[in-house]
């Protein structure tokens, strides 16, 4: 149940005192300040460019709220943020170690303070919902929350640091969404269990505080709920994400209605009877040395690699749709399929690249 | 919008946003049209329904159209790379690419690649999967070129002409690396909250990162500067106008153009680099045709090691380089390079720094003439214009060994010890001598010895003054080679014994005034097992201080890299380590620095600033004597010690590695004079990686580099105190001049 915890290295702190210079940067304003050129006409424009934005932060702020839990005595923070989404006080947040608690308590943008009442959690979206016991609260609509793509200019409100205390409003960064992908299609790349739709954020939003805090575009319109700090560890770059609202509203209405988790299709979970290279009627090279490329050794005759046309010499670079740069890493890609479904490999003949489609081995599955 | 002091419609203001918009960023005819192609072309879900849309939803629309302009001659590559054996180096990765020629030739960042990547494959646009060729490298700008093997025509971009890039406008950084939404049957990616937009189009699912041109002509010429979000979530991608334009290709490059790739620690600081793609272009038929290109060398040191000094004279000429075949010589001033004036050394870098091996370039020097006869100190000078070709590797430079140990407690040049067959053993130097004069140059200090040895060359006779007691007494010798003296196997080119400091003390002059400065505030330190704490990193570290310490005479650093995960298992105490190497560290005055990974196995290359701040943490409290700062690992913290080395060739005196060799792929750096290398490599004579350490020794030795090897029995599982002995001594006499 305990998801994981962030990994606060050493490059993860430094650039922590960057991101943070970088915030302070952009906490006040998010329109550059190259509009209040020396044009005369611009004050009027930035002016008018400025009112609905100034009305939507306005909105948006008084709809973050911060939540103080369990974490403080580990060392790890105890605080994050959280997103209105109810008039009677529904909060919806991400889920982590903070709600792990027997008392969770929650900060209005007010300052306000009030005892919080875990609804439900889900794991697997490392979503959770909150409630407080409030009327008329400003909060976001589920039912009016938007989709964005790859440019869609962003608000993010949360409170990263613990930098707003009290009554103090939540900090503001403006951003764009850089990417909209899946955190599953890259297998062991991130280390989370939610595997769904993400958006990317072009802004360091996710620091320390932020999970939970909501993602708007310039309309005030809701895209997201900021996730937790993440990272690829392929090029250690920290990943900057929000949970997008309007594609998860089903799973986040069972949560609201205080279902809990769903039960969902485990994807990332071994299948109990995997492929195995000898049933598919294949041998690789012997794996002599620590990582060996992956090429086929011997073709078994009448087996499903035969069938398929592979030769012996191809070297195997893809399992499925997941790279696969060794013995090892076939032999493991080949362990999360089940045998009851084909397996496409894609291996290279020379300089082309070749596609084949083993089918499950007769009486595969016993 | 209702409160605007105008009186303007909305349907004029959109026109002057834009407008306006394109006087404020960016080139005046970029956005007014482009935003409004960006409209037609937005989906429906994000396009304003019924208000018209403010300035920033404008700009939001022309930096969407702009990255969808160019996504389609964006590529993704993936790297697949089954011989690393650093487990911290992940075995497949992916990068992006730009089409830069419609045959199937696409270019990425040389970051991209591991060393030995054995399969390049490239994503089409359109989702299909083909293998890729590494055609050639420019080792300059770190671009690569790669050829698809594929009968497609590849969508060429339209690219920025580099008049029209300025400061300020619009960059956006375009990658390929996330995988788009599949519309699945998993319910949970649709909702039904939006009417669906527009189909997923393949080519436009690019990632951005919106920014501007924050500087052109960056690291010696070779870079535009922007502080959109470089990352490696963009190498290799496009960095694009707000017209989709390409600009330049993204890429980490060195600040000091020293080659390579290590400029990635700029990553989230908001400084970002990528090669103009107008530079690429150019050269693209040099690389298609397979021929890397290399930084091109002239072989000259000025005098200034300052950049900004206004002396630009040559101060040194490496044999063998277009400068020595070109007639220019010691004391020229260089006038001009290619017509163009030089007065300062940064000058000259930015001229030279962009050029390829086999560029010509056009140089004037200036040079002194004595008057022959005549009273008068006239001193005439002439011009002289010469004409060369710059090449892409000059002969290593061969250090020069007289084959003394200087005193530490004293800056004279004073012999604490005399290296065995050495010119100076030949010669009858023995320890206590003070040299006087090199030559007719009289020596003040030892670091003058080192400076003119590193002005001398293997072979060349000299004369050296010296005094033993009250008597002066001359020498002649012919230099040794340094890399040739020192390096072998350790019980052969390790003297058996060397003074102690003790042993000194009680014999040389002087020694009295240099411990009665007791004034030195860092001799209060605390001595002994000291911990370290860095604020910022969660590694482990601490420290052993001889305790003889007096805090005059600055003393030589061990830095352990643990763990050891092989040799030694599990990764020892700190206290066991501090115990086997306190008497040493004692007997040959030098600190010991552990420090420990993160990760409970391995080292990550990105864990080198943890190493560089333990370091500077105990060198701000100790004196250090970087001459004798030496890293120190097994196994993964072996390779880390050796590339370090290796590649930080200002910081680090040298490495002991064990079980490790050199990476694949990492550049071996050339001999270089007031930088000498040393390396100790031990393994175990039944190793799995013996012949890649073997390897390693004879790269380092070709260029130049000390090596002393030695071989251990399998059967013995750790170090003993002999082979810790022999690396005291190896790291007592890295001061061997």
């Amino acid at each position: 149940m305990q998801p994981q915890l962030p990994n606060l290295n050493r490059s993860r702190s430094r650039i922590a005192t960057s991101r943070f210079r970088a915030l302070m940067h952009y906490v006040a304003c998010f329109l550059p300040a190259c509009l209040t050129a020396n044009f005369t006409a611009a004050n009027s424009i930035a002016e008018q460019a400025t009112v609905k934005p100034r009305a939507v932060i306005e909105e948006t702020l008084a709809k973050v709220v911060k939540i103080y839990g369990a974490g403080g005595a580990r060392g790890l923070e105890a605080y994050q943020s959280g997103t209105l989404i109810s008039a009677d006080g529904k909060i919806l947040t991400a889920w982590s170690y903070v709600l792990d608690a027997s008392e969770v308590t929650i900060v209005l943008a007010d300052g306000r303070k009030l005892p919080g009442k875990l609804l439900g959690a889900d794991p697997k979206l490392e979503l959770a919902v909150l409630k407080i016991d409030i009327q008329d609260a400003p909060h976001f609509d589920l039912a009016k929350a938007v989709k964005a793509e790859a440019g869609t200019r962003i608000l993010a409100a949360s409170n990263l640091y613990n930098i707003a205390t009290g009554g103090e409003a939540a900090s503001l960064q403006q951003g764009w969404v850089s990417a909209v992908t899946t955190l599953a299609a890259r297998r062991g790349t991130y280390q989370t269990p939610y595997t769904g739709a993400v958006y990317v954020i072009d802004a360091v939003t996710n620091n320390p505080g932020a999970a939970g805090g909501a993602l708007i575009n310039t309309r005030g319109e809701l895209l997201g709920i900021l996730g937790k700090e993440l990272r690829n560890s392929e090029t250690n770059a920290w990943l900057n994400y929000a949970l997008p609202v309007a594609s998860l509203s089903e799973a986040i209405g069972d949560l609201v209605a205080g279902r809990g988790a769903r039960r969902r299709d485990d994807a990332a979970k071994r299948p109990a009877q995997a492929h195995r290279l000898s049933d598919l009627g294949l041998t690789l090279v012997p794996d002599a040395l620590d990582q060996t490329p992956a090429y086929i050794d011997r073709i078994h005759p009448g087996a499903a690699a035969e069938k398929a046309g592979l030769k012996a010499d191809d070297l195997v670079v893809m399992v499925n749709d997941h790279l696969a740069s060794s013995c090892r890493a076939v032999t493991t890609e080949l362990a999360n399929i089940d045998r009851a479904d084909p397996v496409n490999l894609t291996v290279l003949r020379g300089q082309q690249l070749v596609e084949v489609t083993l089918e499950a081995p007769a009486g595969g599955t016993p | 919008m209702t409160t605007s002091p105008t009186s303007l419609k909305p349907t004029r203001r959109i026109i002057l946003s834009a407008s306006l918009l394109a006087v404020c960023f960016l080139a005046p005819y970029a956005v007014s049209s482009s935003a409004q192609d960006a409209r037609k072309s937005a989906p429906a879900a994000t396009e304003p329904a019924v208000t018209a849309p403010d300035i920033s939803e404008l700009e939001e629309l022309a930096i969407r159209a702009a990255a969808r302009h160019v996504a389609p001659s964006v590529i993704r590559i993936e790297i697949l790379d089954a011989t690393s054996t650093d487990a911290s180096i992940a075995s497949s990765s992916r990068a992006s690419a730009i089409v830069i020629h419609e045959d199937g030739y696409i270019v990425a960042s040389a970051a991209s690649f591991t060393p030995n990547a054995t399969t390049i494959l490239a994503q089409l646009p359109d989702g299909k999967r083909v293998a890729a060729k590494r055609i050639a490298t420019d080792k300059t700008r770190q671009i690569v070129l790669l050829k698809l093997e594929s009968s497609a025509k590849l969508a060429v971009p339209e690219t920025a002409p580099l008049a029209e890039v300025a400061v300020g406008h619009w960059a956006i950084a375009v990658g390929r690396m996330f995988d788009p939404v599949k519309p699945t049957t998993n319910q949970t990616t649709d909702s039904t909250t939006n009417p669906d937009p527009e189909k997923p189009n393949p080519a436009a699912e690019v990632n951005l990162s919106v920014g501007v041109v924050s500087a052109l002509d960056r690291v010696w010429g070779k870079a535009i500067q922007t502080d959109a979000k470089i990352s490696p979530n963009n190498y290799g991608g496009p960095l694009v106008d707000i017209r989709g334009r390409v600009i330049a290709i993204i890429t980490p490059l060195p600040l000091d153009g020293a080659g390579g790739t290590e400029g990635g620690e700029l990553y989230d600081s908001g400084i970002g680099f990528a090669v103009p793609w107008a530079h690429v272009v150019a050269n693209f038929k040099k690389l298609s045709a397979g021929n890397d290109l290399k930084p091109g060398k002239l072989g000259i040191r000025l005098s200034s090691s300052d950049a900004h000094a206004s002396d630009v004279t040559i101060g040194a000429i490496s044999p063998g380089s277009p400068a020595r075949s070109a007639g220019l010589a010691l004391g020229d001033r260089i006038i001009s390079i290619d017509g163009a004036t030089i007065t300062r050394p940064s000058e000259l870098s930015r001229l030279i720094q962009p050029k390829y091996a086999g560029d010509r370039i056009k140089i004037v020097v200036e040079r002194a003439l004595r008057t022959t006869g005549g009273a008068k100190n006239l001193t005439k000078s002439e011009r002289i214009e010469r004409e060369l070709e710059l090449i892409a590797e000059l002969p290593p430079y061969r250090r020069a060994l007289l084959g003394v140990l200087p005193a530490r407690d004293s800056s004279l040049p004073t012999v604490r010890a005399v290296w065995p067959n050495s010119p100076a053993a030949k010669a009858g130097i023995q320890p206590g001598d003070r040299m006087m004069k090199f030559g007719d140059k009289l020596l003040l200090t030892s670091a003058e010895l080192v400076a003119q040895l590193a002005d001398s060359a293997p072979g060349d006779r000299i004369t050296i003054e010296y005094q033993r007691g009250e008597e002066r007494k001359t020498a002649e010798m012919e230099l040794a080679d340094a890399s040739e003296a020192t390096s072998g196997r350790s019980d052969r080119s390790l003297p058996a014994t060397l003074p102690m400091r003790d042993k000194i003390e009680a014999t040389a002059p002087g020694d009295a005034t240099a411990n009665s400065e007791t004034a030195n505030p860092k001799a209060k330190q605390p001595l002994g097992i000291v911990p370290i704490k860095l604020p910022e990193f969660k590694n482990a570290v601490s420290t052993y201080i001889p305790p003889r310490f007096n805090g005059t005479v600055p003393l030589g650093m061990l830095v352990a890299l643990i763990p050891q995960s092989v040799v030694t298992q599990p990764a020892p105490k700190d206290a066991d380590q501090i115990a086997q190497w306190r008497e040493l560290c004692d007997r040959h005055e030098f600190m010991l620095l552990i420090v420990r990974s993160t990760d409970p196995t391995s080292w990550s290359p990105a864990e080198a600033d943890v190493i560089r701040r333990a370091v500077e943490s105990v060198a701000a409290r100790y004196p250090l004597d970087r001459s004798r700062l030496v890293l120190h690992g097994n196994d993964s913290a072996g390779t880390l010690a050796l590339s370090l080395a290796v590649t930080q060739r200002k910081a680090i005196r040298g490495a002991i590695a064990i079980e490790a060799a050199l990476p694949i792929g990492v550049e071996m750096p050339q001999s270089e004079p007031l930088e000498p290398l040393s390396v100790f490599l031990l393994r175990a004579d039944t190793s799995r990686q013996a012949k890649r350490i073997d390897a390693t020794a004879t790269q380092l030795r070709k260029a130049q580099h000390s090596v002393t090897t030695k071989t251990i029995a399998a059967t013995r599982k750790e170090l003993d105190s002999t082979d810790r002995a022999e690396i005291a001594r190896w790291i007592d006499s890295l001061d061997l001049m």
